[in-house]
């Protein structure tokens, strides 16, 4: 039997603006998949792309930029990177337990017929991102993606899933269900401290600021993932159901449920400590150091019908990309060159702000750098993710800038570390961060250089 | 003020110290309970000024396992007054809540008894313990064990700056363990815990009830009516060190801001380390959980300072060595002290440094206690190379009426035929007792040799010359003679030989061999006319001459069950029918050498 997927009304009215528009539309399928069942809670139409922003430079670090500027004429002719990298970009935008789960397209039969195979690689195009720029999140449980077709011309949908962790599969046939009471979901949030400290060999000197960082954040990221976490001050069994049901007996009853689930869990996060296997001392150069501290906030969402285990690593899974995504979207605009001097450098991540999808509990979040303006938030949120928002909307307090003291803290850290060591004085640089934030509307390009290059 | 129980075994070490170089002075080391002090060993200091105490007692407080303690003092006084006393022991910065023991001997009186112990409730009082309690047996202790390999990595900026910084990453990593954010989780369970909070169980729950929410294998291992006492007592319990990195919105931390980096760019020389901590607690059973999480921060700061010290001693240029733990019971109880070595140091490198704890642990410098050979086996440990430790030890049988056992001292495994996938089926019974002997210097750590295999043993034969060339790979017998010279070839170990023309002459021995274990404490090979076999002990009435001997059989051909051998006597008590009546028997009788 094929996967069921439980869709929300209101992803129905929203095919039917879109086909009341008349353009044909490929876009994504938000939401979560599971081994009973799948739920998608957001359909998101990927952006056209927009010509007039990218600036001579990165074009030329493309050479497929061009065909890319405007948007493709029929599916068939679509660049698998354009959806691939709108996934991306939304992924970082949602909370732990929901993904990018499929595509969607309205279209023409005449187009979609000869675009079958396209539409497939695109799913596994999306899949190849998304490994890439989350490492650590490969154990999913669930490797069909959604294809879902909504033919312009009859209104008839076709839903169907493929493998994406098999480059064999074939195509299988999947019921798309909507239902008109929605979904209880079931909030997980936590805040989780950052406190890396590593010494980057000399022989890693001359990779990329990200890669540094990213050799900085893995190690952590999987000591997350390894770790254990305690649900509500408690340890327990990964096969439990996380909110144990007691109205199993009396079907129907669900909003008593929902009633029961208002309050979000905290999680708390116990992972070891810094360990490697035992090995004999060694002594090596080093060509920089790198601290990384603070606080993230995470928020996951999970079904009701989840196990302990699915709430794990849903908030797991939302710390690892949020800390990646800050440190991706930091690094973006720099690119550190080498130098014989010693030298200070300070940045701040951007701050993740949160806010609600429409019709539903779940959230999405955005990052924001300090001196950006709201309203690039705004304008990037309905870009990205199709969802007008206003500043009321949005929760911009989870989490707190940085400020003057908190980096002379993080420096007093670093001095009380090295109290005996001679550190030679250096300057202390700071990048204007801000310069990259027009990136709102270019991500794309800017996304695709990097992943090219 | 609570009872005060001293093992006996600390008693007669202070009743016959005699160190003409060092005062007679030192602290008194145990274990807290419920019922008051259970004092399990001593540490004589080389120095009882002042000045020096708080150091020394520091220094002893690195090789403690989690929950023994530093519980009390002893010195020498003139007086045994209450009031003198006070005086003296007020002067040493030494502070328990539960008080303090204090042992105070006359000098030149080599008698200590219930007469000379005192206990201080505070620093302005000394007073009689409602309860002294000399005893050879104290509390069933439980055992948590946490194994964790941490990984630092330290700065090294110029010649010798390697102390300080290393010093600096130790400190700080401790702060990070004795923050509340660190927790233990007990394996395999739901219970998380640290001094100040307890999950999973009821903050009041004490030790036993972790070890009922355990299972383990070793249940299965003992049959019968043993399986429950002693497996009880003998397990682990295994625990993890976690850190906590969420951020409780009340704590200070709550207004920690979005991650910042900062990637200070600078050439420098790091030194990656392993911290391969090992930290035993033992508790009583009615000690508390949130107790429990105590000791075990405590316990793993002063190993963490323990493996400083040593990387620090042993640095060779930048580079420090690679540490070892190593767990001792050098008393005759349960008490562990563990020990950090260099790896790669032969014994004999190491043997300054044995001194140095054989003198502060009070002990004899007649035999080896913290060579790494002697190391404590945990019942986890055991099984591990496959052959059987101390079966007798599960025999379940009365003594025999007024008789007293005599029994082999300490640890050896039980080597018998058709191991190691070798058939050596009805000739090899003399190789296999011999095996057992050089188990038992290996377990005492006399030896670090391998077990000598068949061919070993027999060209060992050939290289003294006592047998020819051609005897190597052969299926020939060997006796007690031949068992005394490979123990002194392989081992360097001498052996005395009794010999006796009958078998029935050997109820004439029980004396002799009593006082064998009773000094030497080594297992018995005997041979001679008929089979060999290993002896054990014996149980010895003085005043009829009667005597059972305990023998291990190495006749045995099947698995190692010990269910089977016990059963069918393959390890048990004989009376003198065992033995063939009109056979010659000799008996070698391995002599410890007088090592650290």
């Amino acid at each position: 039997m094929g996967r069921t997927i439980l869709a929300d009304e209101y992803l129905q009215s929203y095919i039917f603006e879109i086909l009341k528009s008349g353009k044909w539309t490929i876009g994504l399928i938000i939401g979560q998949l599971t081994s009973q069942k799948d739920y998608a809670v957001k359909l998101i139409r990927t952006p056209e792309p927009v010509e007039d922003e990218c600036s001579e430079d990165e074009e030329s670090a493309s050479p497929s930029k061009k065909r890319k500027r405007n948007k493709p004429e029929s599916l068939a002719t679509v660049d698998e990177q354009w959806v691939a990298q709108h996934a991306k970009q939304v992924t970082r935008m949602l909370p732990g337990g929901i993904d990018v789960i499929g595509i969607f397209v309205v279209a023409p039969p005449k187009m979609t017929q000869p675009a079958q195979s396209k539409l497939r690689q695109v799913l596994f195009a999306i899949q190849k991102v998304q490994k890439k720029t989350f490492p650590l999140e490969g154990e999913q449980s669930v490797t069909d993606r959604i294809l879902l077709q909504v033919c312009s011309e009859t209104k008839k949908f076709t839903c169907r899933t493929v493998d994406v962790a098999d480059p064999k599969s074939d195509m299988r046939p999947a019921e798309w269900k909507s239902q008109s009471s929605g979904e209880t979901w079931i909030k997980l949030q936590s805040r989780v401290s950052v406190n890396i400290h590593i010494n980057i060999p000399q022989k890693n000197q001359d990779q990329m600021f990200f890669k540094r960082i990213q050799g900085a954040i893995l190690p952590y990221c999987q000591r997350i993932q390894d770790g254990i976490v305690m649900i509500d001050n408690k340890l327990r069994g990964g096969q439990e159901l996380l909110v144990p049901s007691q109205y199993d007996g009396k079907k129907g009853k669900g909003k008593e449920k929902g009633a029961v689930m208002k309050e979000p869990m905290n999680v708390k996060f116990l992972t070891q400590l810094e360990s490697s296997i035992s090995t004999a001392p060694v002594i090596e150069d080093c060509s920089s150091r790198m601290i990384i501290k603070g606080c993230v906030s995470c928020r996951a969402f999970v079904n009701s019908r989840s196990t302990v285990d699915e709430a794990t690593r849903a908030i797991k899974a939302d710390f690892i990309r949020s800390l990646i995504s800050r440190c991706e979207l930091l690094s973006e605009d720099i690119d550190v060159i080498e130098e014989e001097t010693s030298i200070k450098e300070l940045y701040d991540t951007p701050i993740r702000v949160f806010g609600c999808l429409p019709s539903s509990t779940i959230e999405f979040c955005d990052y924001v750098f300090q001196d950006e303006k709201i309203e690039e938030v705004i304008q990037r949120i309905k870009e990205l993710l199709d969802v007008l928002v206003t500043e009321n909307d949005l929760d911009l307090t989870s989490e707190k800038v940085a400020t003057e003291e908190d980096w002379s803290n993080a420096q007093g850290v670093q001095a009380q570390i090295s109290a005996s060591e001679s550190t030679p004085s250096g300057q202390v640089r700071e990048i204007p961060i801000g310069a990259i934030l027009g990136a709102a509307v270019l991500i794309l390009s800017v996304v695709l250089y990097f992943v090219t290059s | 003020m609570a009872a005060v129980h001293i093992n006996r075994n600390v008693i007669e070490t202070l009743a016959t110290y005699s160190n003409t170089a060092d005062p007679f002075f030192g602290v008194l080391l145990g274990h807290e309970s419920e019922a008051g002090w259970h004092v399990t060993g001593c540490c004589c200091f080389t120095d009882s000024s002042l000045n020096n105490f708080t150091n020394q007692k520091d220094s002893v407080t690195r090789y403690l396992s989690g929950g023994l303690s530093v519980c009390g003092i002893f010195f020498e006084n003139q007086s045994l007054q209450a009031d003198d006393i006070v005086k003296k022991v007020s002067k040493y910065p030494l502070q328990n809540q539960n008080g303090l023991v204090i042992l105070v001997k006359q000098p030149k009186d080599n008698k200590v008894t219930e007469d000379n112990i005192f206990v201080s409730p505070d620093q302005n009082t000394v007073e009689k313990p409602k309860v002294i309690d000399i005893t050879e047996d104290l509390p069933a202790l439980i055992t948590a064990r946490l194994r964790c390999p941490l990984t630092i990595s330290v700065k090294v900026a110029a010649k010798g700056s390697l102390k300080n910084s290393l010093s600096n990453v130790i400190e700080n990593l401790c702060n990070t363990l004795s923050s509340p954010s660190a927790v233990y989780r007990v394996q395999d369970t739901e219970v998380v815990f640290n001094s100040s909070s307890l999950v999973g169980l009821p903050n009041e729950a004490v030790c036993s009830r972790l070890l009922d929410l355990t299972t383990s294998d070793e249940d299965e291992f003992v049959s019968g009516k043993q399986k429950h006492s002693k497996s009880y007592k003998q397990r682990t319990l295994k625990c993890e060190v976690l850190q906590n990195i969420s951020i409780a919105d009340d704590s200070g931390e709550g207004t920690l801001c979005a991650p910042i980096i900062q990637h200070n760019l600078e050439k420098f020389q790091a030194v990656t380390l392993t911290l391969p901590v090992d930290v035993c607690c033992q508790v009583t059973a009615d000690t508390t959980v949130l107790t429990l999480g105590q000791y075990m921060t405590t316990a793993i700061c002063n190993q963490l300072r323990a493996m400083q010290d040593c990387f620090v001693q042993y640095v060779e240029g930048d580079v420090p060595p690679k540490v070892q733990v190593f767990h001792f019971q050098p008393w005759k109880s349960t008490a562990i002290v563990s020990v950090i070595y260099p790896e790669g140091k032969s014994e004999e490198k190491l043997e300054s440094r044995r001194r140095e704890l054989h003198s502060l642990f009070c002990l004899p410098l007649s035999r080896p206690v913290f060579r790494r050979g002697n190391v404590s086996l945990f019942p986890e440990d055991i099984n591990q190379n496959g052959y059987l430790i101390n079966p007798h030890q599960y025999i379940n049988t009365q003594p025999m009426k007024d008789g007293q056992q005599y029994l082999v001292q300490g640890l050896y495994s039980y080597h018998h035929y058709m191991q190691d996938r070798f058939d050596d089926n009805m000739w090899g019974c003399a190789y296999r007792s011999l095996q057992t002997l050089v188990s038992w210097f290996r377990f005492q750590g006399y030896t670090d040799k391998p077990i000598p295999t068949h061919r070993e043993i027999q060209q060992a034969l050939v290289d003294v010359g006592d047998k020819e060339p051609k005897f190597v790979g052969s299926r020939q017998w060997i006796g007690s003679m031949e068992v005394s010279y490979c123990l002194d070839h392989l081992i360097g170990v001498t052996s005395r030989i009794a010999f006796v023309s009958e078998g029935s002459e050997l109820a004439t021995k029980g004396r002799e061999l009593a006082q064998h274990f009773q000094i030497q404490g080594t297992p018995v090979m005997i041979g001679g006319g008929v089979l060999a076999h290993t002896i054990l002990g014996v149980d010895f009435n003085e005043v009829t001459g009667d005597v059972k001997f305990l023998i291990l059989d190495p006749h045995y051909t099947g698995a190692e069950d010990l269910k089977v051998i016990l059963e069918k006597g393959w390890c048990g008590w004989k009376g003198m029918d065992f033995w063939d009546k009109k056979a010659h028997y000799n008996m070698c009788l391995p002599q410890r050498p007088k090592v650290i």
